[in-house]
């Protein structure tokens, strides 16, 4: 995988999901690679859409949906032949209720809703950052500031140089891709 | 690597006199990293009660298949399921997934609405039904449970009395297990109300 | 030349099963050092007592080889050291041979008994001088030292806490019996009704409620676990004034 990979996929106009793991289950590898031409990030992607389309909602799906709709097919590829080995962030803003959601789901699609999380290494070095410094009530500003700290934090102390970060920003007005 | 105790978890249900109870941990955690300290187990389908501990997508799966189960049930019947009518839905449901279980401890808490008594059961993850008189336990802390309910639970206890003998029982077998813990939920049902309550714990 | 090949053998410790099945020239006869025959122990301190206990069964597997199997013994005639083993019966029974022995051979020298702390480190000492190849016991010490009753408890390589605990449970139901202990003895997650979060103050319990509480704990853990019941040997160790005095009390448990 290359460094300047975008390790993340735009599912709706409200709902981003990002993901680490096997290169070939994200989608970046050679496509003849490993199982089927589509792999996972690529086929929620099209297939939150499709359903999304489906449903002929006039609002898109909602974070709440979309995350039980991921994790409904990482659930089925658990149990099958050759399972996604793919741990997933899926944040996303509730136009309804006016609320941004954040899901964390495993490998495995245990799936929680929670105030921040991490994947990876990023858990054992970020997690005590934001215990300390999340509270529920922190505008954006004060959100990219925790997160700076928590990327300083795997810069520091991370064994192996990661080639910086793809930052991206879900608000009620859509995604944004931010300058890092 | 047990997917018993990858998240970690405990649930417990007692009897006491024409009441219930049933509470749970909230953690959930890869190994020994917590990821979540709001994760409860324990989900209520009409007047049943259904504690869930092991791996925690399987949670996932087993209570939203069983909550379609028992919404199709409702639409069908025009009523509530019983305690026990649940209880051998939860059996055979497992039992379908017999060489390829789902790697959960059911717990199964109620007050059957026709006779008004009181029933608790547990499984194991095929659906081998375990139908107690007087308590049941699951999760990484069983051990802890059985023994604490063994020495701390009587006949006939009141709602109140009820409440504080599950919530001992549980706080402190959780104490004595690092993989649950991090906050608690307890529910006492009687035949006309059910009260839930957060238990504040220790954070390690 | 294979009948020679003595470096192979040096190499392939500890045996592994599958080399030698080959009808080659060495048969190695592999034995198992280790058996785990259950049982549980408990002890808990008053203020100026302790009490120790043990079930009497021994088992091996799913078969009973004694109901009436004592784990709790006296180091000496004199002493007020009482040691609780569990784990494997024939190392256990070791390691309290080995500190009879001391304890006496302390006597003869000194001509005055040996100090539970003194005992305590001595203990630490000779499970940590099988550090390589440890006794599978699980030890309790306890005795009464300045008019107090003093406990410590071992892992099988020695660790332990000089400053003494205030109880401790080893053995096949120590999981069950522990979080009990918490509650009851040191009164964990108790609080003053209607007080904010004040809680309860542990003191120390009466010996009644400590003899009821091993009782309860052992009935509890005898109806949970399959390794522990038949017998309960308890064994309370009273300061009184500036001696002091040990009772033996046996209580029956269920034989199921």
């Amino acid at each position: 995988m290359k460094a300047e990979d975008d390790k993340t996929r735009i599912l709706n106009d409200h709902c981003l999901m990002a993901y680490s793991g096997e290169a070939g289950d994200t989608g970046m590898l050679t496509r003849s690679f490993g199982r089927g031409k589509v792999q996972f990030a690529e086929f929620i992607q099209a297939n939150v859409q499709l359903y999304g389309m489906r449903s002929n909602c006039t609002q898109a799906l909602s974070p709440s949906s979309v995350s039980s709709f991921v994790r409904t097919e990482l659930a089925k590829s658990l149990r099958s032949r050759k399972p996604y080995n793919l741990n997933l962030l899926i944040g996303g803003y509730d136009t309804v209720n006016d609320k941004p959601e954040l899901y964390w789901l495993d490998f495995l699609a245990a799936k929680d809703k929670l105030p921040y999380a991490a994947h990876g290494y990023a858990q054992y070095y970020c997690l005590s950052i934001l215990d300390k410094h999340h509270h529920p009530n922190i505008d954006l500003e004060q959100g990219l500031k925790i997160l700076r700290m928590c990327i300083e934090e795997l810069d520091r102390r991370m064994p192996m140089n990661f080639k910086g970060v793809n930052v991206k920003v879900i608000t009620k007005t859509g995604i944004q891709d931010l300058e890092y | 690597m047990d997917p018993f105790s990858i998240n970690g978890g405990a649930c417990v249900a007692m009897v006491g006199k024409n009441c219930v109870a049933i509470a749970c941990d909230l953690r959930l955690g890869k190994q020994t990293l917590t990821i979540s300290n709001n994760y409860p187990k324990i989900f209520s389908y009409g007047d049943t009660y259904l504690g869930l501990t092991g791996l925690a997508t399987d949670i996932e799966t087993v209570s939203t298949d069983l909550r379609t189960k028992v919404n199709m049930y409702r639409l069908r019947e025009e009523r509530d399921i019983e305690p026990e009518t649940f209880t051998n839905l939860v059996s055979s449901y497992l039992y379908q997934r017999r060489f390829g279980p789902f790697y959960v401890s059911p717990v199964v808490a109620g007050i059957n609405n026709r006779t008004g008594e009181p029933f608790i059961a547990a499984f194991d993850c095929l659906g081998c039904t375990d139908y107690s008189k007087d308590f049941v336990v699951s999760g990484t802390s069983s051990n802890q449970l059985f023994g604490t309910c063994e020495s701390l639970w009587e006949p006939g206890l009141e709602p109140e009395d009820l409440f504080e003998t599950i919530s001992q029982v549980l706080l402190n077998s959780m104490d004595r297990d690092a993989l649950a813990g991090w906050g608690a939920h307890v529910y006492i049902i009687t035949k006309d109300q059910v009260i839930k309550r957060l238990l504040k714990t220790r954070q390690d | 030349m294979a009948y020679l090949h003595t470096a192979n053998i040096i190499s392939d410790f500890p045996p592994s099963h599958h080399h030698h099945t080959s009808a080659g020239p060495f048969v190695q006869h592999q034995i198992t050092p280790y058996t785990n025959n259950g049982g549980t122990i408990l002890g808990i301190t008053g203020e100026d007592f302790v009490v120790l206990a043990g079930d009497t069964r021994h088992s091996e597997g799913y078969s009973i080889n004694s109901r009436t199997e004592k784990k709790v013994h006296r180091l000496g005639k004199e002493s007020s050291l009482v040691l609780a083993t569990v784990g494997f019966g024939a190392d256990a029974l070791d390691v309290v041979e080995t500190m009879k022995r001391a304890v006496e051979d302390y006597k003869f020298h000194h001509n005055k008994e040996m100090s539970p702390p003194a005992a305590a480190q001595l203990l630490m000492t000779i499970l940590y001088s099988n550090r390589f190849f440890p006794k599978y016991a699980y030890c309790i010490l306890v005795g009464i030292h300045a008019g107090k009753g003093v406990l410590y408890s071992y892992d099988v390589v020695g660790s332990y806490s000089k400053s003494g605990e205030r109880r401790a449970a080893a053995g096949a139901a120590s999981d069950l019996i522990v979080p009990f202990l918490d509650n009851q003895v040191e009164l964990k997650n108790q609080y003053v009704p209607y007080a904010w979060e004040e809680e309860i103050p542990v003191q120390p319990l009466p010996m009644e409620k400590v003899r009821r509480l091993v009782k309860d704990a052992f009935t509890s853990a005898t109806e949970r676990h399959i390794q522990v019941g038949d017998g309960l040997q308890i064994i309370t160790v009273a300061a009184s004034g500036v001696g002091w005095g040990v009772s033996e009390e046996m209580y029956e448990l269920k034989k199921d």
